[in-house]
C-alpha cells in the first residue's frame, strides 16, 4: 500500500491488500507518503482502511521517554483518544463561483453513534488507567456539532461512575497541555483536533520517532507510527524505535500477555539507548536503522 | 510639559508621518466579565501614560459587552455599544465568560464585535518573555495572522436526517472564500515586509493549512496565499500542514516569523504557542481591517482566577500598547513599554503567579505603569533613535 503502490499498480490500497486485511485480526503499517495537498486519485491508505474496517477510534499514548534528553518533559503519560471516521474526514466539499469570487464549503459531520463509540472506548481506557477523562471540544463555537459530541460523552459517563470526567475547550486545552501535560490521563476529542494534539504532545515528550498510533474498531486493530516518511532523512538512517514500539502496541491490544511483552520491548529499546550501545541520528549519533535493530534484538532476546 | 522629548516628538512626528498629524483619538474601554474587569483598568492606565507624556490624546468611553450584559439585556453586545464604536478609532476589550453550553441566542461578544466592525484580520504577536516560565522558550519572535471572518466560525450547523442506527447527525459548514483568503494573505505578507526593518532575521511567511484532507477549502486558501506571494518576491514563504506545524512549533518555535492560517487553525496555533512565550497572560491580539482597531488579551476569564485579583495584566496592557501603536505609530511607545516590561520582569518582585511570582494584578500593573512612565520621561536620544528607524 502507499504512494509507490499507487504508481505501480494504480491504487494506493489494492483490493488484495484490503481483502487480506479483512481476514486478519490486525495490521502493522509503516509510514506512508503524505503529500501536503490532495493529489487526484490518491487516498492515504490509512484513511481508506479505517473507513473500510470501521476503525472508529485512534489511540495515541504519549509517555515521557525513560531516557534523559534535554527539552523533553518528564512525568507524562497521556492517552489521546480521537474520533476516527467523521468530522472533516468525510471529505465532502464543494467549490463554486460567486459574484465575489470562488467560495468553498467543507462539511463536518458529527454523529451520536460514533461519538458514543469513541467515548466508550475512552472511558474503558480511563478505567484501566488513572480514571480521569477530559473531553476536549469546541462547543462554544460549534454549539450543535460539538454540543452533540460532548453530550454523547457525558451520556456514556453514566456507565463509568468510577471515572472522573471533565471538559475543556480546545484552545484552552492545548495551551494547558503544552504548558504542563502531566495532570492529564485520557483525552477524548473529535477527529480534527485529535489530529494535531497527538503530534504536539509527541514533540513535548520525546519526539515523533518514538510514538505510534493504534486504530481500533470492534474486530480489527491497525497500528502505525505517528510520523510520516520524513523525506529529509537519508535512507537507512531512520530510527526504527516507533516501529518496534508499534509491535508492542499491537500486542498490547491483541493478546492478554501483550502489555508485558510491550514493556519488555520498551525495556530492551530504552536499555540499549540508555547504555549507549547505539546512538541514533536524532540523538546526535550515527547508528543506522540496521545497527539499532540488531542491538535491540540482541537485548530483547537476553530479556526473554 | 514643555520638556525636550516632548518637543522632539512633536517636531519629528510632523516631519516624518503625515498621517500622524491627527493627535486626538476616541478609544472605547470594554472590560466584559470576570477578570476582564480586573485587567482592563491597567490597559487604560497605559493609555493615560501615553496621553500624559506625548501630544496624543485618548478620549475614552466605557462600553458594555459580555455574558453579564447578555443576562441583563438579552444581547452580548447591545446596539448602543455598536453605535458608539462606530465613532471610535480604537477599542480595548477585556474578556467574556463563555459557558461551554451557551444558552440559546448567546453569541460570544468578541465574535459579534469582529463581525459588526468588519475586522477581518486578527494579529497576535508572540515574543519570548524576558523571564523564566514553565515551558517558556527564548528567542521566539513571531506573529500569528488569523483570518477573522469565516472558516468554522460562520455559525452554520444543522441536524441532518438521522441515519439508521447512527442516532442524531449534525453537519457543520466551514466556509473559505477567495476574497477573504486573498485579503488575509496580503495582510500577512505586508506585515512580514514591514517587520523586516525591525528585526535582524529575514522576513518569512508560513502558510498553515490542512489541504491534504480539505482539498477544496484549504486548497483554495493555499492557492490564494501563493497567488499573493507573487506580489512579494522579497518575502520567502513556505506552507505546512497543521499537524506537522504543531509538532515543529513545540519543537522549535524560534524558526517562525509570520504565520498565516484560516480562522480555526490560527486560533489553535496562537493558544498552543502561548505557553512558549510566557502564557496566555502575556499575549495580546489586535483585530483590524475596518476603521476600528480592537485589541484584547487572548485569554478569557477562567473561573479559577475570578475573584483572586492575581490575573496577569500584561496581555491587556500590551493590547493597549497595540492600540496606541496602531493609531500613532511614529510615537514608538511599544519600545518603552517592552523595555519597562523587561526590567520589571527581571526584577521579579511584583510578578503574578502565572509567571512564578506571588504578586497581584494591581501590584504588577502599578509597577509596570510607574516604570513605563519613567522611561517615557527619560528617553529623548532613544526617541530620536526610534524615529530614525521607525
Amino acid at each position: 500500500a502507499g504512494f509507490n503502490t499507487l504508481m505501480r499498480l494504480g491504487q494506493a490500497l489494492p483490493p488484495e491488500t484490503l481483502d487480506t486485511c479483512e481476514t486478519c485480526d490486525a495490521a502493522l503499517f509503516g509510514p506512508v507518503f503524505g503529500p501536503t495537498r490532495s493529489i487526484p486519485g490518491y487516498f492515504a491508505p490509512y484513511v481508506l482502511l479505517k473507513r473500510k474496517l470501521d476503525l472508529y477510534a485512534q489511540l495515541t499514548r504519549c509517555t515521557s521517554l525513560p531516557i534523559v534528553a534535554s527539552g523533553f518533559k518528564a512525568g507524562v503519560d497521556v492517552l489521546i483518544v480521537r474520533e476516527n471516521l467523521e468530522g472533516f474526514y468525510i471529505q465532502q466539499e464543494t467549490l463554486e463561483e460567486t459574484a465575489h469570487g470562488r467560495s468553498a464549503i467543507a462539511l463536518r459531520r458529527v454523529t451520536e453513534q460514533n461519538s458514543t463509540l469513541v467515548a466508550r472506548c475512552a472511558f474503558e481506557q480511563a478505567q484501566r488507567r488513572r480514571k480521569l477523562l477530559t473531553v476536549v471540544h469546541k462547543s462554544n463555537i460549534l454549539t450543535v456539532s460539538d454540543g452533540l459530541f460532548r453530550e454523547s460523552c457525558f451520556s456514556v459517563a453514566r456507565e463509568f461512575p468510577d471515572v472522573t470526567v471533565e471538559e475543556q475547550i480546545t484552545e484552552a486545552f492545548i495551551c494547558s497541555m503544552i504548558r504542563d501535560p502531566s495532570p492529564y490521563d485520557v483525552i477524548v476529542t473529535p477527529n480534527m483536533f485529535g489530529d494535531f494534539l497527538s503530534e504536539a504532545l509527541a514533540a513535548l515528550v520525546g519526539g515523533l520517532q518514538y510514538h505510534s498510533q493504534c486504530n481500533v474498531g470492534g474486530r480489527f486493530i491497525l497500528v502505525h507510527p505517528i510520523h510520516g516518511t520524513a523525506d529529509d532523512i537519508a535512507c537507512h538512517t531512520a530510527n526504527p524505535a516507533s516501529m518496534l514500539r508499534s509491535v508492542g502496541l499491537l500486542l498490547e491490544h491483541l493478546v492478554p500477555e501483550g502489555r508485558e511483552l510491550a514493556q519488555r520491548i520498551d525495556r530492551a529499546l530504552f536499555g540499549i539507548l540508555q547504555d549507549r550501545i547505539v546512538v541514533p541520528y536524532d540523538m546526535g549519533g550515527s547508528s543506522d536503522t540496521v545497527q539499532i535493530t540488531d542491538a535491540f534484538l540482541e537485548r530483547f532476546e537476553k530479556l526473554v | 510639559f514643555f520638556s525636550a522629548p516632548f518637543f522632539a516628538m512633536k517636531k519629528l512626528s510632523l516631519l516624518l508621518a503625515p498621517k500622524a498629524l491627527r493627535t486626538s483619538f476616541n478609544v472605547a474601554i470594554i472590560p466584559g466579565d470576570g477578570i476582564g474587569k480586573d485587567v482592563v483598568p491597567w490597559g487604560k492606565r497605559v493609555l493615560d501614560v501615553i496621553q500624559d507624556k506625548t501630544p496624543v490624546t485618548f478620549d475614552t468611553v466605557d462600553l458594555e459587552a459580555g455574558y453579564a450584559t447578555f443576562q441583563s439585556t438579552g444581547k452580548s453586545v447591545p446596539d448602543e455599544t455598536i453605535t458608539k464604536l462606530k465613532s471610535c478609532d480604537g477599542a480595548l476589550f477585556g474578556a467574556a465568560a463563555t459557558p461551554t453550553q451557551p444558552p440559546a441566542g448567546y453569541v460570544p461578544p468578541i465574535f459579534e464585535l469582529r463581525q459588526k466592525c468588519k475586522l477581518y484580520a486578527n494579529v497576535r504577536p508572540m515574543v519570548s518573555a524576558p523571564v523564566d516560565t514553565k515551558s517558556g522558550r527564548s528567542n521566539v519572535d513571531m506573529v500569528v495572522v488569523r483570518e477573522n471572518t469565516e472558516c468554522l466560525y460562520v455559525g452554520k450547523e444543522r441536524y441532518a436526517n438521522e441515519i439508521m442506527g447512527k442516532g442524531k447527525v449534525v453537519v457543520s459548514e466551514r466556509h473559505i472564500s477567495e476574497k477573504a483568503s486573498l485579503r488575509i494573505a496580503r495582510f500577512a505578507f505586508t506585515l512580514a515586509r514591514r517587520r523586516r526593518g525591525h528585526k535582524s532575521r529575514p522576513p518569512h511567511v508560513t502558510i498553515v493549512h490542512k489541504a491534504n484532507i480539505l482539498g477544496m477549502t484549504d486548497g483554495l486558501f493555499l492557492e490564494c496565499c501563493k497567488e499573493v506571494a507573487k506580489e512579494f518576491p522579497d518575502v520567502p514563504y513556505d506552507d505546512q500542514l497543521i499537524d506537522g506545524f504543531m509538532y515543529k512549533l513545540t519543537h522549535r518555535p524560534t524558526q517562525y516569523d509570520v504565520v498565516v492560517a484560516p480562522n480555526t487553525w490560527a486560533n489553535i496555533i496562537s493558544n498552543g504557542g502561548a505557553p512558549l512565550v510566557g502564557g496566555l497572560g502575556m499575549v495580546a491580539a489586535m483585530n483590524e481591517g475596518g476603521t476600528l482597531m480592537l485589541a484584547e488579551p487572548v485569554h478569557g476569564t477562567p473561573p479559577h482566577l475570578e475573584g483572586t485579583k492575581k490575573s496577569n495584566p500584561i496581555a491587556t496592557m500590551r493590547a493597549a500598547v497595540l492600540i496606541a501603536q496602531g493609531l500613532a505609530p511614529t510615537l514608538g511607545v511599544d519600545y518603552y513599554f517592552e523595555k519597562a516590561l523587561e526590567q520589571i520582569l527581571r526584577e521579579g518582585t511584583s510578578i503574578t503567579p502565572d509567571l512564578g511570582g506571588t504578586g497581584t494584578t494591581d501590584e504588577l500593573g502599578s509597577a509596570l505603569i510607574e516604570r513605563f512612565a519613567a522611561l517615557m520621561d527619560l528617553g529623548s536620544e532613544e526617541t530620536e533613535h526610534v524615529f530614525r528607524d521607525g
